[in-house]
């Protein structure tokens, strides 16, 4: 039973330092390109149409239309497309102020659902380039000017941005800022992969005839942006990803709010992985298929045992500590302490533990110096180290949970 | 279309890998050996100390006892079984180095309490030493229970000797002592006490009373707490008269 254990729980650490090395090595494969900021002069500025779709976002649409305007890009060129979802607050009323400026459309729909918004939109478009700006995001105003030139091969069909959360104000919000600075690590390294799976709704551009050739945004277990990343890798076109164009993202403050979200994201994941399951562990897809999405549902099931394995081991030495507290009392003896090395536990799975921190650690940090971020802070890599781990198996269970039971999460 | 797929980028990093995986399994043996390796230079100690207990206890035959109590019996058995049940717990229980190592240390034991016996009877004191038979075999939640007990009073006695034994330890010395005092393995765990044996859980009141000279070290101490407090009320009184 033992070498059962040891041998299951040896392969478990072997993948989850094989994930991390893979990615590393990728860097260093491509750190020339990496480096590559990218020409800030366009040769052209080609139209661009940014949909902002919005459902009662009273409170932050007006900020987020603003930001856009502030984008450093030709008006001309640029047209802002806010289509409401049938809101049910003031959100309509306020956009009116814009009714008359010529770079903004203002259209109202019946409520259908965010991916109904967006296809309103893009039927409504007729620029050369579309994007989109969830109404709880901004964005910095170079970002479009560092997003375009990637389109220069004509394979790419669309591109990602860096995301980052805006003032990260408490402890919750600054283990995000942590998580978002390794998603930037990763999201590079997956460009470079080809292998992307997920077009974040916050400003990832699209070629616009894309649509007309893969089809409009679909319901995708409310995870519609990371359906039509995988629709593009399927028909095997091209994601790639623009570090240096910054998008900031209102982070949930509470972890009631981080946990509905994450329950969305985690399910959609799971289930859009379901559907498109023949590309797991299929050479056709290049390493999304052989090696990106195969990991990342392992990192998800893994963290599930991690935990049962962590709850196990604390239940054990607090039924321990209670059964001799039973028999001899509680002792607090601490004159027979020392620190002789004999008793320091240096397990295998402590120094593995090391290994993988120190790589967690690296990525964080490389992540922010990709997103330009000059900050030497620790606080943010503390915390998320401290508590994500403890934190992120309660949306992951939830959301194994809800696959299993096949019910959709609540979009809110 | 993409480009095929680069295997050599997936051996290449297998590879990095088994040797960051293989480095950490390294230095894991490299320290369990070290631990192993300390735990046999402890038996090496306790050993000389036998041997020359023997050799003074031969040499000393007809001196005084005071010469041979105070200074004959192994202090570092003590420390050899809180470093053994550390292992027990964090080692697999076949390791083949950990079931070595339990078997050179109960021969020790065994050897202690002989040498102690014969003091014993020559001087006619009365040193108290406890066998203990435990199994980690089945599930003996009463043996957990009962090491707690003891480890404790280990520490609350200094003068208390326990000789601890694995009952399913494959080892002819302790099958004799198992027929020498009739231990039964289906009441385990089990004390024997001044040849008497006692099966099952026993709490520190009920081992107190199975011992009588610990309730003997709780009175003294008593008494010498409380005529430390009497000199130390006495002496400040005085200090206050003059």
């Amino acid at each position: 039973m033992d070498s059962a254990y040891t041998l299951f729980s040896h392969s478990l650490l072997f993948v989850t330092i094989y994930v991390q090395i893979f990615l590393l090595v990728t860097l260093f494969e491509n750190r020339r390109t990496i480096k590559n900021k990218g020409s800030l002069t366009l040769d052209r500025h080609p139209t661009v149409t940014i949909l902002v779709p919005v459902f009662n976002e009273e409170r932050t649409v007006e900020n987020t239309i603003r930001s856009l305007l502030g984008l450093n890009y030709p008006a001309e060129h640029l047209k802002i497309m806010v289509v409401d979802d049938g809101s049910k607050d003031n959100t309509w009323n306020l956009v009116q102020k814009y009714k008359d400026h010529p770079q903004i459309l203002l259209h109202k729909k019946e409520n259908g659902g965010k991916y109904t918004a967006l296809n309103y939109g893009i039927e409504q478009s007729d620029s050369e380039f579309i994007g989109c700006l969830d109404a709880d995001s901004f964005v910095d105003p170079e970002a479009l000017n560092h997003i375009l030139p990637y389109f220069d091969t004509p394979e790419t069909m669309a591109v990602t941005p860096t995301m980052k959360i805006l003032n990260p104000d408490n402890m919750l919000r600054l283990m995000q800022n942590a998580e978002y600075n390794m998603g930037t690590f990763i999201r590079k390294i997956f460009g470079a992969l080809d292998a992307q799976y997920v077009t974040p709704g916050p400003f990832s551009i699209f070629r616009r005839d894309i649509f007309s050739k893969i089809g409009n945004y679909k319901h995708a277990h409310n995870t519609e942006d990371l359906e039509m990343a995988l629709r593009l890798q399927d028909h095997h076109y091209k994601i790639a990803n623009a570090h240096k164009a910054i998008v900031y993202t209102v982070g949930p403050p509470t972890l009631y709010k981080l946990y509905k979200q994450r329950v969305r994201w985690t399910g959609g994941f799971i289930q859009n992985a379901i559907d498109y399951k023949k590309m797991f562990f299929n050479p056709k897809y290049g390493h999304l298929g052989m090696f990106v999405l195969p990991a990342a549902m392992y990192t998800m099931l893994g963290t599930i045992v991690f935990l049962a394995y962590a709850l196990y081991k604390t239940i054990v030495s607090a039924i321990t500590a209670i059964s001799k507290a039973q028999v001899v009392g509680w002792h607090w003896d601490f004159t027979g302490f020392t620190f002789d090395w004999w008793y320091y536990n240096v397990q295998f799975t402590s120094l593995i533990g090391v290994v993988m921190t120190l790589l967690i650690v690296f990525s964080i940090w490389y992540g922010k110096h990709l997103a330009g971020v000059k900050d030497s802070k620790f606080l943010d890599i503390l915390l998320f180290l401290l508590l994500y781990s403890f934190i992120s198996p309660i949306w992951l269970i939830t959301s194994v949970y809800n696959t299993i039971r096949k019910r959709d999460a609540a979009w809110r | 279309m993409r480009p095929p797929l680069d295997w050599k980028k997936y051996l290449f990093t297998f590879i990095l890998t088994l040797i960051i995986f293989g480095s950490a399994l390294y230095i894991n043996n490299k320290l369990d050996e070290k631990r192993f390796a300390d735990i046999r230079s402890v038996q090496d100690e306790i050993s000389l100390d036998l041997l020359s207990s023997e050799a003074q206890f031969d040499l000393l035959k007809e001196a005084s006892c005071k010469n041979l109590t105070d200074s004959v019996l192994s202090t570092e058995l003590n420390s050899l079984a809180t470093k053994l049940s550390y292992l027990e717990s964090n080692q697999n229980r076949d390791n083949s180095e950990l079931l070595f190592v339990k078997k050179n240390y109960s021969l020790l034991e065994i050897k202690d309490y002989l040498l102690m016996k014969q003091i014993n009877e020559k001087c006619k004191s009365k040193p108290i030493a406890v066998l203990y038979f435990y199994t980690d075999k089945e599930n003996c939640p009463d043996c957990e229970k009962m090491g707690y007990v003891l480890s404790y009073l280990r520490e609350q006695y200094p003068q208390l000797r326990i000789y601890s034994f694995d009952f399913n330890l494959k080892l002819s010395a302790i099958d004799t002592l198992k027929s020498v005092y009739k231990l039964d393995d289906r009441k385990l765990p089990a004390i024997v006490y001044n040849e008497d044996t006692f099966y099952g859980f026993n709490s520190i009141d009920q081992v107190k009373e199975i011992i009588p000279e610990l309730k003997k070290i709780d009175k003294v101490n008593a008494a010498s707490s409380s005529n430390a407090l009497l000199k130390a009320s006495s002496s400040t009184s005085t200090k206050a008269k003059n």
